[in-house]
């Protein structure tokens, strides 16, 4: 279970780190601690490990979805753990000295490096795949905010984005390569997969090629090969100490990780060596030709960090039945280049020069890092007694057994080819920025001399790859445990000395012809004035694809969307009309059709003429508020027709909506009279108008038709019939319409009332926006109100003042009764609000809005939110009461004259309901409505809200080009 | 047989796409607000016909109530907060094309997309 805690406890120190206040760069000891109790574990891991071998550690997580939080113990993961998790502890020492009161946000630079040591244990540790992938990207994440750590900078921006971006897309590939092995296996548990991979098991299928490549697309772009190695000089912009960590020695290896878990299961299809030779070697002399041609410091290791892990992968796709000893090439690329990109941050920290050219003379400066840096080249040459000369010589070794392939033949020439060209830019290192003489001066003047500490963790480094080296005093047992069952065959002896052998003429011979290479293209000036030619830069090309995108993005759009709605609404209706046309012309065809005349079926008749009838009026008619009223009438008679269906909660509801409508709608065109005249005169052609007519009778021709055949294959069995029956026994309330509302999908009309307050919400953001046009004077509306109005000319009047004063209390209480009736007879919240709302309308016309609102006290919204609150709440208790959401509670006592009361949870579920039906209703139409006794026109404190409303220039606008117009 | 019902949705409905097809903004609200009645009428056709029926609500008088012969509720239920959200949702469009239109002064859909009506602060674009 320690396992758990390597990566845990990094993530944690994450969190702290960003929260427990500490002044600049003593953020370093909150965050050290907890990469050291890290190690303390890995290294607990790796000690546990030695003695009980393989195992997993499974934490169940999403179950259903094959999903779990495992951790897979082997030889490689607890390697790569005890490398992330060492080497981590080294780069904070050496960011602690190095991070000095120059930079800023500290706080944010250690968060981040705890963020990815943590993600880079998990990712080695999963035992997942689906884990893996998740710990895989965050990895991705925690590079993007310590390349981008320096964020003023441009160079940073860009590359952290470009890493971002492209180890994204692969992270993205890698996710659909995992699944597809999910697939193929059935499961997505590494230990499993393995499993299976070992014995045979897994199966055969067509789509493993394509897991492969995929999967290998994410290891790929993650450690840099070509065609994607771009992403890391790029990421060079980091400080040094990310640079040394992420970007040479665990990060980018962790697509090298990848390729050597999935070896086992992969490395026999006969895609995999091909692939991966060819991309590795492209890398491996792409990245070393690069190398050379580069004159930024910390851009020649990055190369040569890019064609080392071109190594790498050539050397797992050579070697398709083991690979022996990965390991130490991994562990010595990680020694030697992390302790040289620490020893490059010492330099450019020191003189703030990033071109070799321009640096010097160092070696009397810092004797230190000379010394430690000469050795580290040494060691990336592979001179004997380092850690890089037993790498060689194994690699040598096992490429030149595979000579007789051609596969072998390419790369033991490219690996030859390419430690010639190692020696080449580690002798330029050493001699352009130690030995020779500055090239440019201006520098040593604020040059400054590195701290004793900052030496420490290089030192370690180098160290360690020189006594390994030299003593070989890995312990048996150890190389034993490291084998992975799939990767590594059971050990050969490792040796300091093969003797004379083939290997042995081709070191000598390369590090000779290295040193004369060197000197031969410091004669022609080839460091001088070298520049990288276009074609291999292809971060150029990158910056074309981000610069295209967008633009062919926005082309192609253009070219797909119409910037007039109205076509989409052709498309949708004919694409619908051609959709169910064809099937429903055969469920006709078996349609009888009958009428049965009886004098129901006469009047309901005679409804739907009266309702067909006014409908077309207001399609016919051209005065606005002719056909404001047609409409209405077929609403109210619709409103009849909802009677003939036994329904009359509908009735009633339709019937109060109608009237809250209509006083909507008046008062919004009464807002615009003079331009809906003008939107009168709109020319129309006769053939669009043809066209439209189409349309709508094709829509209504296939309405009838639905409806006609839906009535006549009717199912036996309809849901209603449940309904019915438990109504009163469920319930408790014997109208089936209320009791579904608030009590069987009660969950629907908690949803319901929230859309409500939304659409509110949005009407009132609507009047709130901000003009987009300041155009002619500004002036109150107040006094040409009376005079654009007509709606209101009744509101003046005594009548109806008093008419409705008189009436307005008894409606309020009908409306109460409306809703305590609700659960047993017609009723209920919905028909009660807006009965009530209706009512506060009519006040408001009467006395003015202002008045109605004091009397309400709050905001008709507040009041709405309350109704919301109310309704959860009440949704709720019964959850406190251990039952499920939505149960209802009821009470039954006898009171005097009123008899027997019921109340229960549904009935307080509808009081919610009606306020916010109130609350809604009474806000629309109050935003709109001025008043009509001269008091002002919206609440004193929303005037500034609805600004737009009172300094519309609208109106005047409109007469002066009416004016014009005459 | 509901013969009357679905020529009832059909012609709300023609009436209500026509409406809306056009390019003058008062006839799409108006539009709108048929077609919303037209759905309403749609869904209570699905109730069967309601002839010799009875509203649904359970006689208590009886003991154990009498169930036989309702009409069916659910489609009552649904249309009943049709009702109010449609309310909501017409309200919402009121707003919106008062807004347009106090944003471009105009009325006309169609005039809408011409570039000379965009406002200043998008016409460059």
């Amino acid at each position: 279970m320690n396992a758990l805690l390597i990566p845990l406890i990094p993530l944690a120190g994450s969190v702290l780190t960003a929260v427990i206040p500490m002044k600049g760069r003593m953020n370093v000891l909150l965050a050290i601690p907890f990469a050291l109790l890290s190690a303390w574990f890995s290294a607990d891991l790796a000690m546990t490990f030695l003695e009980t071998g393989e195992h997993s550690i499974r934490i169940p997580w999403a179950d259903s979805i094959g999903v779990s939080l495992t951790l897979y113990i082997d030889g490689l993961s607890v390697f790569f753990a005890c490398v992330a998790s060492f080497m981590g502890v080294l780069i904070f020492t050496y960011a602690g000295f190095y991070l000095d009161n120059h930079y800023k946000q500290h706080k944010r630079f250690y968060a981040s490096l705890l963020l990815f040591l943590s993600a880079m244990a998990g990712s080695v540790l999963s035992g997942n795949l689906i884990t893996m992938f998740a710990f895989w990207e965050l990895t991705g994440l925690a590079s993007f905010l310590l390349i981008g750590f320096l964020h003023e900078k441009e160079e940073s921006m860009r590359g952290a984005r470009m890493a971002f971006l492209t180890t994204g897309a692969g992270g993205l590939s890698l996710l659909a390569g995992f699944v597809l092995l999910g697939q193929i296996a059935g499961t997505f548990d590494l230990e499993a997969i393995l499993g299976m991979a070992a014995t045979g098991e897994l199966p055969s299928s067509p789509l493993k090629t394509a897991a492969l490549i995929l999967i290998l697309g994410g290891a790929f772009t993650k450690s840099a090969q070509f065609p994607f190695h771009y992403w890391l000089p790029n990421a060079m912009a980091a400080p040094a100490p990310v640079s040394a960590f992420l970007h040479s020695a665990t990060m980018v290896k962790l697509g090298i990780f990848l390729i050597a878990r999935v070896y086992p299961v992969f490395s026999f299809e006969e895609i995999w060596q091909p692939l991966l030779v060819a991309v590795g070697v492209t890398t491996m002399l792409l990245g070393a030709v690069l190398a050379v041609l580069s004159h930024k410091l910390k851009g020649i290791l990055a190369y040569s960090t890019v064609s080392q892990l071109g190594l790498f992968t050539t050397m797992y796709g050579l070697l398709n039945n083991s690979v022996p000893f990965d390991f130490l090439h991994v562990a010595n690329h990680v020694l030697y280049k992390g302790c040289l990109f620490m020893c490059a941050g010492i330099v450019e920290h020191s003189t703030g020069v990033k071109d070799v050219r321009q640096l010097g003379g160092l070696a009397k400066k810092m004797p230190g890092v000379f010394i430690i840096m000469t050795l580290a080249l040494m060691t990336m040459s592979g001179v004997p007694f380092t850690t890089g000369f037993l790498s060689k010589e194994l690699f040598l070794a096992d490429s030149l057994k595979l000579f007789h392939t051609t596969a072998g033949k390419i790369v033991t020439v490219s690996v030859v080819l390419y430690s010639v060209l190692k020696v080449v830019f580690s002798i330029r290192i050493v001699a352009d920025v130690f030995l020779k003489k500055p090239g440019d001066s201006s520098w040593l003047s604020h040059y400054h001399a590195p701290s004793a500490g900052i030496h420490i963790s290089p030192l370690i480094l180098v160290a360690a790859a020189i006594a390994a080296g030299s003593f070989l005093w890995i312990p048996e047992s150890v190389t034993n445990a490291l084998q992975v069952n799939g990767l590594n065959l059971p050990a050969k002896e490792l040796h300091l000395w093969h003797g004379l052998t083939i290997e042995f003429f081709i070191t000598a011979g390369v590090f000779i012809s290295g040193i004369l290479l060197y000197f031969v293209f410091a004669k022609s000036g080839l460091f001088q004035k070298a520049v990288t030619p276009d074609f291999m830069q292809l971060d150029l090309l990158y910056d074309k694809i981000v610069y295209l995108t967008p633009k062919f993005a926005s082309k192609f759009t253009t070219l797909l969307q119409s910037e007039r709605p109205v076509y989409f609404f052709w498309i949708v209706v004919m694409a619908t009309g051609l959709i169910v046309a064809w099937p429903l012309y055969h469920v006709i065809e078996e349609t009888e059709f009958s009428v049965v005349w009886t004098l129901e079926t006469n009047i309901r008749i005679f409804v739907v003429g009266l309702t067909l009838l006014s409908t077309l009026i207001a399609a016919v008619l051209r005065q606005w508020i002719a056909q404001v009223i047609a409409i209405s009438v077929s609403g109210f008679l619709l409103s009849f027709y909802y009677v003939l269906y036994r329904a009359p909660d509908l009735a009633m509801t339709q019937l109060l909506v109608e009237s809250a409508l209509l006083i909507l709608v008046l008062l919004v065109l009464g807002r615009f009279p003079e331009a809906t005249a003008m939107a009168r005169q709109i020319p129309q052609k006769n053939i669009m108008r043809i066209l439209k007519a189409f349309a709508g009778i094709g829509a209504g021709l296939f309405v009838t038709v639905m409806i006609y055949t839906a009535a006549t294959h009717k199912a036996d069995h309809n849901a209603g019939r449940y309904y019915l029956e438990n109504t009163v026994e469920l319930a408790e309330g014997s109208n089936a319409v209320n009791t579904i509302l608030v009590d069987f999908r009660g969950l629907d009309t908690l949803f319901e009332i929230n859309v409500l307050l939304i659409a509110t919400l949005g009407c009132l953001g609507l009047l709130m926006r901000m003009r987009t046009r300041e155009k002619g004077p500004v002036r109150q509306l107040k006094d040409t109100i009376d005079r654009l109005h007509p709606v209101y000319g009744a509101a003046g009047s005594f009548i109806f003042h008093t008419t409705v004063k008189i009436l307005f209390f008894p409606i309020l209480i009908y409306s109460v009764y409306l809703l305590l009736r609700g659960h047993n007879l017609p009723g209920g919240g919905f028909i009660a609000g807006v009965q009530t709302a209706v009512a506060l309308i009519m006040l408001s016309f009467a006395i003015g809005v202002e008045k109605v609102h004091a009397m309400l006290r709050f905001d008709p919204v507040r009041i709405a939110a309350a109704g919301i609150m109310i309704a959860v709440g009440s949704s709720m208790s019964s959850v406190f009461f251990g039952d499920a959401f939505l149960d209802q509670y009821n009470f039954h006592f006898e009171l005097p004259v009123l008899g027997m009361i019921h109340i229960g949870t549904p009935l307080i579920f509808d009081i919610g309901v009606m306020l916010v039906v109130v609350g809604i209703s009474a806000r629309i139409i109050f935003a709109l409505a001025k008043s009509v006794s001269g008091v002002d026109p919206l609440m004193k404190e929303h005037q500034q809200l609805y600004s737009s409303i009172l300094e519309e220039p609208v109106e005047s606008e409109f007469e002066g080009a009416k004016r014009d117009a005459v | 047989m509901q013969f009357e019902t679905a020529l009832l949705a059909g012609g709300m409905t023609a009436v209500g796409v026509y409406m809306i097809l056009q390019t003058d903004f008062i006839r799409i609200l108006l539009g709108f607000m048929i077609l919303s009645n037209a759905a309403n009428v749609f869904l209570l056709a699905m109730s069967g016909a309601p002839d010799d029926k009875k509203a649904p609500i359970v006689d208590m008088k009886h003991s154990g109530g009498i169930t036989e012969n309702l009409v069916d509720p659910l489609p009552q239920a649904l249309i009943l907060t049709a009702i109010v959200i449609g309310f909501g949702v017409i309200a919402y469009l009121t707003f919106l094309l008062y807004r347009i239109f106090l944003d471009f002064r105009t009325c006309d859909s169609a005039t809408l997309f011409r570039p000379e009506t965009k406002p200043e602060s998008e016409r460059s674009r």
